[in-house]
């Protein structure tokens, strides 16, 4: 890699660096998205600086080409971050699953009808008062 | 007095199907309670539910099929009922045959399934796919079961108290379709499984093993099935007596 090259690396790491610390001030990013982030950027930063020596393990671990080995190392991190993701997904989806059920059984308690998400302010969607006896629980 | 039975509806655009429904139930089972979850349609069928004398618990989006009965179950857990039936909204399910699946699980089960399959059914022929599908896992699930299961995607059930507060309660419970993987669990859990056969009709209208959900269905239910079997007896919350 030339000098250029790691130079080029090495600001991407930083710009990299510098937009996530800006989402983190401005609080549009939680701390716990931005580790895995900014190991990215900090990755990209440290590739540059250590470049020989990470040569030197792509060929200890059996990679000839050492730009094959930073690719795999970029696209690892990456499926980590998606991964990650999904897991957060998978959190909310349950969260807002038992968030729109407790609101389910509160408004069956109470006999009114659950807002409407999304067409709160559309008439004629059937959503009346109650009409039916709601309450008496068995004993 | 209430009879502690609550029959629970999960639904989803079925305005046109309720209204004959919901007097059929009254109808086999005077005394029961009956609470229809609507999961978030955009037509009328929260007000004809409660026009047809219905509770009603209406989540503000769409979940899914499994996530609108565990609301029942929810619902039921909360209020202390001692058992839940659960019937499909869309006239698939025949109301007379509510008194059987009561009775059964009076005698002391703690999950009744009413089968299509068994002898003495009548009227039902799923799509084929649906039919091998239901073949295989039945098959599976009698293996671990010790009992013989014909039909463990069935919607029309009786549960007690204490396995209904087995399924409000636990993260395990999926938001789209409880299947033979729940049923597994289930027993291996310890609770009590049995089949009687109940009259069925086979549904109008788009399946939901259509397109590329058949692949997608097979595939979750052969890893739910492999990490349940691997996993250690849940947790029993049976209550005493």
């Amino acid at each position: 890699m030339t000098l250029e090259a790691r130079l080029f690396v090495a600001g991407l790491g930083i710009a990299l660096l510098v937009v996530i610390l800006r989402a983190l001030r401005t609080h549009r990013l939680r701390y716990e998205y931005s580790l895995l982030w900014i190991l990215l950027g900090a990755g990209l930063i440290v590739l540059a600086a250590l470049q020989p020596t990470a040569d030197a393990i792509a060929r200890w671990v059996g990679i000839d080409y050492p730009p094959a080995f930073y690719l795999l190392l970029c696209l690892f991190v990456i499926l980590l971050l998606l991964f990650h993701l999904s897991l957060k997904l998978s959190v909310l989806g349950d969260q807002m699953k038992d968030l729109a059920q407790q609101i389910a059984i509160i408004t069956a308690e109470s006999g009114s009808a659950a807002p409407e998400v999304g067409r709160s302010s559309k008439p004629g969607t059937g959503d009346g008062p109650a009409t039916a006896p709601v309450g008496g629980e068995p004993a | 007095m209430q009879s502690g039975v609550l029959v629970i509806i999960p639904a989803f655009h079925e305005a046109e199907s309720l209204p004959a429904l919901l007097p059929r139930i009254a109808a086999a089972l005077p005394d029961a309670d009956v609470l229809v979850i609507d999961d978030g349609s955009r037509d009328s069928t929260s007000a004809v539910a409660r026009a047809g004398g219905a509770r009603v618990a209406r989540h503000p989006i769409n979940l899914g099929y499994g996530a609108a009965i565990q609301t029942g179950y929810r619902y039921a857990t909360r209020h202390g009922y001692r058992a839940v039936l659960q019937i499909d909204a869309d006239g698939q399910h025949d109301p007379a045959s509510l008194g059987d699946l009561l009775r059964t699980l009076d005698e002391g089960w703690d999950l009744v399934l009413g089968s299509r399959f068994l002898s003495g059914a009548r009227s039902y022929r799923a799509p084929w796919v649906r039919r091998l599908g239901m073949r295989f896992f039945g098959a599976v699930s009698s293996a671990v079961l010790g009992r013989r299961i014909t039909d463990p995607t069935t919607g029309f059930q009786a549960l007690g108290a204490s396995l209904v507060r087995y399924y409000a309660e636990g993260r395990f419970f999926p938001p789209d379709y409880p299947d033979a993987d729940v049923l597994i669990r289930v027993g291996k859990a310890g609770f009590r499984v049995t089949e009687i056969p109940v009259t069925m009709y086979e549904k109008d209208g788009p399946s939901m093993h259509s397109g590329l959900r058949p692949i997608y269905y097979v595939m979750k239910m052969v890893l739910s099935i492999l990490l349940v079997l691997t996993l250690s007896p849940p947790a029993r919350l049976r209550e005493k007596g």
